[in-house]
């Protein structure tokens, strides 16, 4: 059985943001998060709530990005980059959940594996944003 | 359900059932499924995408561990 060691949820009552996160054994957050225009809580709020609760177990922020036809802040961001020259490096440091770590004090985001897509329209990406 | 071989849409149906009205009921669900089948979330996160998708090859590892997971909660019940 593979259990986290620790693991947060909130889910707003409105129904209109949630997140739930997790940190492994090497302290590796791994979350998601969906809030609506709407919502009465930012994601960044509910974000940074989830890591002041992992506190020092968590070292390193997983970000997993993925496009399909739901928007995807992350992937949006970078593409919006990428098609005007910026590179893909760079676009990463400036998306959502980069930022929001760098604010927790996580400074360092890496791109790991293989991308898919091209400037302008990347589907997959994962980050290691690490303290 | 799992043992039940029931798909994985029936059993995203049912959870989001249980959850109740929500717009972003994806999370709380991906939550209920790591409890459910003793998952880390990184394994139920290609779910998020699944749900909108339903392209079952982005969630072939999560199958075939939840496969596993019926696998021996049925060797349980004959035990």
């Amino acid at each position: 059985m593979e259990t986290p060691q620790l693991s947060f949820s909130f889910n707003h009552l409105s129904g209109k943001a949630a997140i739930y996160g997790e940190v492994d054994d090497e302290g590796v957050v791994t979350f998601a998060v969906r809030v609506t225009e709407d919502s009465p809580i930012r994601g960044s709020e509910m974000f940074r709530r989830m890591l002041v609760a992992f506190g020092d177990e968590a070292r390193t922020v997983r970000a997993v990005w993925r496009k399909y036809r739901e928007p995807s802040s992350n992937i949006d961001r970078v593409n919006e980059l990428t098609a005007s020259g910026t590179s893909l490096d760079e676009a990463i440091q400036q998306t959502w959940t980069v930022l929001q770590a760098r604010k927790a004090g996580f400074s360092t985001a890496t791109m790991v594996g293989i991308p898919e897509g091209t400037a302008g329209a990347f589907s997959k990406i994962d980050v290691l944003i690490e303290r | 359900m799992a043992a039940d071989r029931r798909s994985l849409q029936s059993m995203v149906d049912f959870v989001k059932t249980e959850i109740g009205p929500s717009e972003v009921y994806v999370v709380p669900m991906m939550s209920y499924f790591c409890r459910a089948f003793s998952l880390p979330l990184r394994d139920i996160l290609p779910l998020r995408e699944w749900v909108d998708s339903h392209d079952n090859s982005s969630v072939s590892t999560l199958l075939s561990r939840i496969e596993s997971f019926a696998l021996e909660q049925r060797s349980a019940a004959k035990e």
